[in-house]
């Protein structure tokens, strides 16, 4: 007797205890201010702030590796760079310095609506992901920036000593950008699955985002021209100034019928070509 | 055995305190306890007949008009003295808009058959109620503020500027306060309307011209809190915002709201000043409830970012230092940048646009 009355109070706070946790849970607020706040310090502090050091250091090394064609010989310079083709070699690093300013456009362009968005499933599976892409890609630029200072780079002089590291931080950079094309991947999924409103998410704003995600993928080997086209791509439609073409596709016909036209027919579209340019205009 | 009763105890509490809490929310609220609630709204503008008074604002007729807040203060409406004309300018103005719609949804949300009320109707109807219960006590706290700002101001205006702005601004804390509740009774008014059929009648039917007249006052209902809780709620209810400090994003701020209070004269011109709007076709009548349905979307997140930015910490406590700030508020700088896009580009569009479909 005794016993069963005490089987029947353990079953009962079992019962009470996961009926609280329950209730809990179901009236709890989902909140997406975590996955923001992410992106947030990525773009505003880490290594997507136009103002963080080891950007700006970066960008000056590929600036500094750009210039080194006017220094130097060009059969030396191949050697140095360990390159059997010195001019594809020229634009990947070309496309990196356009490329990551990119990259700053569309990370605070995520950055001003990602805080907007509701708790989905999509957000719920993304958000791991695009935090451990982010962090990878800081570590890469972390990296590089151990190994300027390692190596003592002496930006602007030492030509053929700099030529030299161009094989060890490619290899950073190329991880650079990969995670960092990775991450916005899964923001893209998050902005169209989860921000509500269709003023900033339509049409227009997904055929942008899909491009971007196409051109991104591209610059991690470097290939031809892309990192220039990202960046006037992304300075057209996704800056502050570029983003009213978003904004206008609720109230102004001609957007809607170039963003669905797009859609449909992609390359064979009569807008295709002004789109991918940046210079869609109405 | 005391351990055994103490298990026992705990666990008959749990329960108890479930039952309670999941019993609370069963209160049923009805069609006939609102209209009670409106009866007592209606009692207590009649008990201040003398101080809400007939008359028209901007052509809108109204009964909602404030009738005085005392010579010296009613003078310097009438210059326009910065600090004060807002009281009529805003705050009455306000009052009037919100007051208007819920006059004009009362009868039919009161004709409504509670038993074809569906659950969302329910729950609409229960904070509706709420509010029309919040507003009428509010209404006392008012008349008392005014009485007071009436009788300081009668003995003491001639004294000291500065303790009659310290009077204005604490004045307008209780008139805001008031003014809130009412936008808050007219917005749900149209949430409750919303979950009625109504809006899908006069998406399938052809529109008259009252139909216009209807989604155009249910537009401007919806539309008064983007401006009332940026101006009065969070700003002056909470400080004086021209003696705040000249930190780094005042200005920033200053433009945003310099734009809201232009687009406030566009809005009051064209939602209430503007009389002769058209017939719409079917299209157009659907088109109008498309970008309204969009809009009000995008005016949610326009709400978290005004209340997620907290302008009077970052005024009174940062000094309106934004680099300061965003070390406790990591996320004020995009709120703010929402504001920014918001009230400088889809505020406009959008009243454009429906301008553009209701007026000939």
């Amino acid at each position: 007797m005794k016993k069963r009355w005490l089987i029947l109070i353990v079953i009962l706070v079992i019962v009470a205890i996961v009926l609280a946790i329950v209730f809990i849970n179901l009236f709890r607020d989902k909140d997406t201010t975590a996955l923001a706040k992410e992106v947030n310090k990525v773009t505003e502090s880490g290594y997507l702030d136009e103002n963080n050091k080891a950007n700006q250091d970066v960008d000056k090394y590929l600036q500094s590796m750009l210039k080194l064609s006017d220094n130097l010989e060009a059969d030396y310079l191949a050697t140095l760079l360990k390159t059997d083709n010195l001019s594809a070699e020229n634009e990947k690093m070309a496309n990196y310095a356009n490329a990551y300013a990119a990259f700053e456009v569309i990370g605070q362009f995520y950055n001003r609506q990602i805080v907007f968005s509701k708790y989905t499933k999509v957000y719920a599976q993304q958000k791991k992901q695009i935090s451990k892409n982010f962090s990878k890609a800081q570590k890469a630029v972390d990296a590089l920036e151990t190994y300027f200072v390692e190596q003592n780079v002496k930006i602007g002089n030492a030509d053929e000593w700099l030529a030299r590291t161009w094989d060890d931080c490619k290899v950073q950079l190329q991880q650079l950008f990969a995670f960092t094309s990775s991450a916005f991947a899964g923001l893209n999924e998050v902005y169209k699955n989860c921000v509500p409103s269709k003023l900033v998410n339509n049409a227009m704003s997904d055929i942008i985002l899909d491009e971007v995600n196409g051109m991104t993928k591209n610059i991690a080997d470097g290939q031809a021209d892309f990192g220039k086209k990202l960046l006037t791509f992304a300075n057209a439609y996704l800056s502050v100034a570029g983003e009213q073409v978003i904004l206008q596709h609720s109230y102004n016909a001609a957007v809607q019928a170039a963003a669905k036209d797009i859609k449909e027919k992609g390359a064979e579209s009569e807008y295709y070509a002004s789109f991918v340019a940046g210079e869609l205009a109405f | 055995m005391k351990i055994k009763k103490l298990l026992l105890t705990m666990a008959l509490c749990c329960f108890c305190v479930f039952s309670v809490v999941g019993l609370a929310g069963c209160k049923d609220v009805t069609l006939s306890l609102l209209k009670e609630n409106f009866e007592k709204l209606d009692a207590a503008y009649a008990a201040n007949s003398d101080v809400f008074v007939e008359g028209e604002f901007e052509g809108l007729p109204t009964k909602y008009l404030i009738s005085s807040y005392g010579t010296v203060v009613d003078k310097r409406i009438e210059n326009g003295t910065e600090g004060y004309e807002e009281l009529l300018k805003l705050y009455n103005a306000t009052l009037v808009m919100a007051s208007d719609y819920v006059d004009s949804n009362r009868e039919f949300l009161l004709a409504l058959e509670e038993k074809e009320l569906s659950k969302q109707s329910k729950e609409a109807l229960k904070i509706l109620n709420d509010s029309v219960v919040e507003y009428t006590n509010s209404i006392e706290d008012f008349i008392r503020g005014r009485a007071s700002l009436m009788d300081y101001f009668s003995k003491y205006a001639e004294e000291s500027e500065v303790s009659n702005m310290k009077n204005i601004l604490q004045f307008k804390k209780i008139y805001g306060n008031m003014v809130k509740k009412n936008v808050r009774l007219a917005t749900n008014s149209a949430r409750m309307v919303e979950t009625t059929k109504i809006f899908e009648l006069l998406k399938q039917t052809h529109p008259t011209a009252a139909d216009t007249e209807t989604v155009k006052e249910y537009i401007r209902a919806k539309l008064l809190p983007i401006y009332s809780e940026m101006k009065i709620t969070e700003i002056a209810n909470n400080m004086n915002w021209s003696a705040q400090k000249e930190g780094d994003c005042k200005p920033q701020i200053d433009a945003v709201i310099e734009k809201l209070d232009a687009s406030f004269v566009d809005f009051k011109q064209n939602f209430v000043t503007k009389k002769t709007s058209k017939v719409l076709t079917k299209t157009e009548m659907g088109h109008l409830f498309d970008i309204a349905e969009e809009f009000f979307v995008e005016a949610e997140a326009y709400f978290q970012a005004l209340y997620g930015l907290s302008l009077s910490k970052l005024a009174v406590s940062y000094d309106n230092q934004m680099s300061k700030y965003l070390k406790e508020n990591a996320l004020a700088e995009v709120y703010l940048q929402k504001l920014e896009q918001f009230v400088g580009h889809s505020l406009g569009q959008f009243m454009d646009a429906v301008c553009d479909i209701i007026y000939a």
